[in-house]
């Protein structure tokens, strides 16, 4: 089962090889860029629009970024959800360096991007994409270059979003909860489904590797810990956390303990299927009265009550 | 943090070379450094700068890293071409790995790796052993990989300087990060070897669990996709296993949570207790469903795992339908997989809501979605016997919208409800007319008209129906043809009255006279003989009750669907295939012997396994042949040299395989391809075979030359059917007046050549002392058709009449002739020619058989012949008919042996 991608591709919209690079020497850039071109053209047919495309020997993956598109080609049964998870984090730390990714920043940055993909990936297998921790020892601007003469530690740390020696004078965490709904209704009006989707975004400027420890209202938290659960306890099922987090810690005891990367990450994410009226409600009706003439009545209503 | 790099890339075009050249050798550290940055750039827009190998390489020396690091990526990618020039790097990379920054170091040893050059492997060996065991564990964790690279090479260097020790060594590293890609390099070299390399004990397992804790997330997935092969002992491992595994199902990258899925339902298999099973599916239930609000092209797989999933546990997301329901902006690939999730997780219960949707994406404007939603109703009708009736109502809703490709579609899956259920919802006929001159899809007409003739009695003006496409008959396509005449005999049986009497004269006669499709032709002439001889007859054959259907569409065997879900999260999940139809990498090692039972359940091994009993089964002396002995072979086989007998008969090199042992041919003598005339002495007779189930290229080497002979390779030119050798040449040294016989195992579509199918197999064979030899050998189908080639009458019948007659091809073989039926089906039968029916017409007999060849191509063969004189007719119908030459070569063989 295991797997290792051939070469991975950077291409324009027309699907022209920017930069790529090859970890195997399987599979030439001359044979990608004449497939993945073909593929572009053909628009519509819903079979060529899937993201895993075989071709000839080699399955070629991508998404779309902007007017990029970042593929990987792979002769062998690769893990397909970890590559083109890992496109995605490529394309986040494309984004950390250039701030946009897009054809013209990675022509002007194309050094960089070399380096971050040969350190990045090595022989078609992800290794690392922290973006922070790249860019302290690797840089846009060639002087500073000479000032890292190591590998950061958290290169290979257990720890591996978070530097040694971080100093603030202030130390200071910012906590905030980023909830969105998502409601599906059908063309009666009627609510098929509804979820929440929460994030917690954590801003940190903590100094040193900090042991931070959170507590939530859960409900077999507090159960465990012979609480009244009566009122405010929610429960926490379906939860997802940032990789700072030690889940096997959580699962044995319900603690969300973690060293923080420093700066603003999304600790977890949660989703909870719970009935949600739609916080707006919009109705729209449309009257044809003669030739010339249509009423469009839009009518918005505010559900949610007022916060005091 | 912009650059401005692309300014690299506007240089001028007219002496380009030798502008770059004098900058490369400028004294300036900094204009150097600008041209190698130009030359990066020449090389990224795809220009040809190999020429200034020696002037790059030669500013490899340098303290700075960013320069460094465009010089050896300058060497990965021309190094190939300039094998050479190449070794002037050594010298430099050697350095490199003994550098003090261990940047510098890893640096080194990751880019030596990646250059295929053989003189620059042998160099690697040292600064690899030294980095294997650096102080850093950021080198160590490079090494680690670069040992699966040198593999990749030359696998032999890797076991004989023990970096697989060394590797193996690393597994119990006291960091996470050397720990993971350790896996990874042990878990690829595994699958290209053929010994155990890499075994999973209850030791390691425990370490790498400690581990999984502790890695980066890429690490986690090497780590989990390894375990997911071990095999619990007991229902108490499984559980502990689970157990541990089971938090990272929190872990926000899906990659991670889709392999512990995986390991967790792979252990699931060994857990008896029916409440740690549904615990387990409890909570594997979540993340699943938040795999859905992931990016879409992650959706995507998720779902085409999830489809995978509730194949072998439904009820895990039974009472999460509303999940899969489509949202508007969903992409189209997206939406076409929940579609069918909804189709498999669509019961009883929830229904009614199922069906509200598909209703609704039936009027959406994405032409091939509303089709398959329309179809999904239809699925759901078959499937869902209590909830048929509401079904066909929104089909018949759907119908009254007017949409034409709605009407079509609907009318489609209906044709099939009422196969499901028959004399049940014929009430609705009449509405389905209505809709009748719009229908302008083969298909539709061919659904609609079939439904007027099947209910004919109950049509009152069903006559006048079909004969309003009776004036097109000429024009319309033979599917509607085919279903045109049927219908029309079925009308005549029904209603004998006098309008339709004339119809069927009308219809006979153009489809005899008028047709060239003798598809259509035969099946007419079949009705008119009927209709003319025993008209009771005839109601009996054309009236025949019909078996009832059954909805098993886009249900997997269930051996197959075990082996996609040990591959969850892979390509071989996407697909659904097994990995082995698809992964193209050669491998250079097949042969499995007794002792290499390591427990690993893994498709390449018992893939191989299966290759190595039909190799040694037959004669027992081969098949206790030790791996050690191999090993100890005191004369190991040459390196193979892949270039010159490439380069020679001009074909790809990837095939190239080295010769060791040998192994006993069995069955009649085979045809001489090579004399020992032609030969200096060596004769080579060889011929494609098949046994259990693989293709084997059976040879016999005579060496009757004075020298001893060794080092034998093969290698196939590109070839209609892709053959190539799927292990190396098991051919010992030749002593003078000694022979040898080997079953070489063979891979289908691997060096296709284009243009029509030939049986042209042009073979390239070389030994250690004499020059290549060529010779060809003709490909016969017979070694090809596969086991499962039996069809069962029904869709024998049906293939036969959904192919088009241009798909028809037929042959007399003159000099044929078979004297005794029995042993003529059981020689084809014995080549997996399958006997379907058999029927008398006039004095002749008229067989049927089907066969398949790899891909799942049918052939639908005729023979008419009467027995005891010469003289054999075959007809066959294949969707591809250009194989018919080639087929009909090998039928002759059969029949005239």
């Amino acid at each position: 089962m295991a797997g290792a991608v051939s070469a991975l591709f950077l291409l324009d919209i027309k699907g022209r090889v920017l930069v790529w690079r090859d970890y195997r020497g399987d599979v030439s850039a001359v044979q990608a860029e004449r497939f993945f071109t073909k593929l572009i053209e053909k628009e519509g047919d819903p079979q060529s629009q899937d993201p895993v495309v075989y071709d000839n020997g080699v399955t070629y993956m991508f998404i779309q970024h902007s007017n990029v598109y970042l593929m990987v080609a792979a002769r062998q049964n690769c893990n397909a959800a970890s590559l083109l998870f890992f496109l995605h984090r490529v394309v986040d730390v494309f984004k950390h360096y250039f701030e946009e990714l897009e054809e013209e920043s990675l022509r002007d940055n194309f050094v960089v991007v070399y380096e971050l993909l040969d350190e990045m990936m090595d022989f078609g297998y992800p290794q690392y994409t922290e973006a922070k921790i790249l860019s302290e020892f690797i840089k846009t601007d060639a002087y500073r270059m000479e000032v890292s003469q190591r590998p950061p530690m958290a290169v290979t740390n257990a720890v591996s979003w978070r530097s040694e020696g971080i100093r603030y004078k202030k130390n200071e965490v910012f906590l905030d909860v980023v909830e969105s709904v998502n409601i599906l209704v059908n063309s009666n009006g009627q609510i098929i489904r509804s979820d929440v989707v929460g994030a917690l975004k954590m801003r940190t400027y903590l100094s040193g590797m900090p042991e931070c420890k959170l507590g939530l209202n859960d409900r077999v938290l507090l159960e465990a810990q012979g609480r009244t659960t009566k009122g405010k306890a929610i429960d926490l099922d379906d939860i997802k956390f940032h990789q700072c987090v030690r889940l096997a810690r959580f699962e044995n005891d319900r603690t969300i303990s973690f060293i923080p990367p420093d700066g603003s990450f999304d600790l977890m994410t949660y989703r909870l299927s719970t009935q949600v009226k739609p916080l707006i409600w919009v109705e729209a009706q449309v009257e044809r009265h003669s030739r010339s003439r249509v009423e469009i009545m839009v009518k918005a209503r505010s559900q949610f009550k007022e916060r005091r | 943090m912009s650059g401005h790099d692309s300014k690299y890339f506007s240089t001028t075009k007219k002496g380009e070379i030798p502008e770059l050249k004098e900058e490369l050798n400028s004294q300036y550290k900094d204009k150097r450094k600008d041209a190698v940055k130009k030359v990066i750039a020449a090389m990224t827009v795809g220009k040809d700068v190999s020429s200034l190998f020696t002037d790059v390489v030669n500013c490899m020396q340098t303290e700075n890293l960013e320069l460094k690091k465009l010089v050896y990526l300058y060497l990965i990618n021309y190094a190939k071409s300039q094998p050479d020039l190449a070794i002037l790097a050594v010298n430099t990379f050697v350095k490199d790995s003994q550098d003090p920054n261990p940047l510098i170091r890893a640096l080194a040893v990751r880019t030596m790796g990646c250059i295929r050059v053989d003189k620059i492997t042998e160099y690697l060996c040292d600064p690899l052993q030294r980095c294997l065991k650096d102080d850093d564990p950021y080198v160590r964790k490079t090494a680690a990989i670069c040992v699966a690279k040198l593999y990749d090479i030359n696998a032999e260097l890797v076991e004989d300087r023990g970096f697989l020790e060394s590797l193996k060594d690393l597994i119990s590293d006291n960091n996470p990060m050397v720990v993971a890609n350790a896996v990874a390099a042990l878990a690829e070299i595994q699958e290209n070897s053929n010994r155990p390399v890499f075994e999973i004990t209850s030791h390691t397992l425990s370490k790498l669990l400690t581990a999984l804790n502790e890695c980066t997330e890429w690490g986690q997935v090497f780590i989990l996709d390894a375990l997911s092969k071990y095999k619990a002992a007991d229902a108490r491992e499984a559980e502990n296993i689970v157990e541990r595994v089971t938090p990272r199902l929190q872990h926000a990258n899906c990659a991670v949570v889709l392999s512990a899925v995986k390991m967790i339902l792979q252990q699931m298999e060994l857990i008896t207790s029916t409440d740690v099973v549904r615990n387990l599916c409890k909570k594997m239930a979540p993340p699943l469903v938040t795999l859905l609000s992931a990016e879409p092209e992650i959706q995507y797989v998720a779902l085409r795992n999830i489809n995978l999933i509730v194949q072998r546990r439904p009820t895990i997301l039974a009472h999460e339908i509303k999940v899969f329901f489509c949202k508007y902006n969903d992409p189209i690939y997206v939406k076409m997989e929940k579609l069918e999730i909804m189709i498999k997780l669509a019961s009883d219960r929830n229904i009614d809501q199922v069906l509200l949707e598909f209703k609704e994406y039936a009027t959406e404007v994405d032409v091939d979605f509303v089709r398959k939603a329309v179809r999904a109703i239809g699925r759901c009708a078959i499937k869902l016997e209590r909830a048929a009736e509401r079904c066909i109502s929104v089909l018949l809703e759907l119908i009254k919208i007017k949409v034409n490709y709605v009407v079509q579609e609907a009318i489609i899956v209906i044709k099939d409800i009422f196969r499901r259920y028959p004399n049940t919802y014929e009430s609705i006929i009449a509405t389905l007319c209505e809709s009748l001159d719009t229908l302008d899809e083969p298909e539709a007409k061919a659904s609609m008209i079939w439904i007027i003739g099947e209910y004919a009695e109950r049509i009152d003006n069903a006559d006048e129906l079909l004969e309003s496409f009776l004036e097109s008959f000429p024009e319309e396509p033979s599917q509607v043809q085919l279903q045109l005449l049927t219908a029309t005999v079925k009308l005549f049986l029904k209603k004998p009255t006098e309008g339709p009497q004339q119809m069927i004269q009308v219809v006979l006669n153009n489809a005899t006279v008028e047709t060239d499709n003798p598809d259509l032709r035969d099946r007419a002439y079949i009705y008119w003989r009927l209709l003319s001889t025993d008209p009771e007859a005839a109601k009996d054959v054309v009236l025949a009750e019909k078996p009832v259907i059954t909805d098993d569409s886009n249900q997997l065997d269930p051996t197959l669907l075990d082996e996609l879900l040990a591959n969850i999260a892979t390509l071989s999940s996407v697909y659904h295939k097994p990995p082995d139809t698809f992964v193209t990498r050669v491998k250079t090692t097949v042969q499995k012997t007794e002792d290499d039972d390591y427990p690993d359940g893994s498709e390449s091994a018992e893939s191989s396994a299966h290759v190595g009993d039909g190799i040694t089964s037959p004669p027992a002396s081969s098949s206790s042949v030790p791996a050690a002995a191999r090993q100890a072979d005191p004369a190991p086989a040459p390196a193979p040299v892949p270039d010159l007998l490439g380069d020679l008969i001009g074909l790809d090199n990837n095939a190239i395989v080295p010769v060791d042992q040998p192994s006993e041919p069995t069955g009649p003598p085979l045809p001489v391809l090579l004399p020992a005339s032609t030969g200096q002495g060596l004769q080579i007779s060889a011929q494609l075979i098949r046994r259990d189930g693989q293709i084997f290229y059976s040879l016999l080497l005579e060496n009757n030359s004075p020298v001893a002979l060794d080092g034998f390779m093969i290698q196939f030119n590109k070839n209609s059917f892709g053959l190539a050798a799927a292990g190396p040449l098991q051919v010992p040294q030749l002593q003078p007046g000694t022979s040898a016989g080997t079953l070489l195992p063979m891979v289908l579509f691997q060096n296709l050549s284009a243009g029509p199918p030939n049986s042209l197999l042009q073979v390239a064979v070389k030994n250690n002392q004499q020059p290549v030899w060529y010779f060809n050998d003709k490909i016969s189908l017979l070694p090809f058709f596969t086991e499962d080639g039996k069809m069962e009458r029904t869709s024998f019948l049906e293939t036969w009449r959904s192919l088009p007659d241009s798909n028809e091809v037929s042959k007399d073989f003159p000099g044929a002739v078979v004297s005794n039926v029995e042993t003529t089906l059981d020689r084809m039968a014995a080549s997996n020619l399958f006997f379907i029916a058999k029927r008398k017409h006039a004095n002749q007999d008229v067989f049927y058989f089907s066969a398949k060849i790899p891909r799942g191509v049918p052939f639908l063969i005729e023979l008419t012949l009467v027995v005891g004189v010469p003289g054999v007719k075959c007809a066959i119908k294949t969707p591809g008919p250009e194989m018919a030459p080639v087929f009909f070569e090998a039928l002759e063989t059969i029949l005239k042996s």
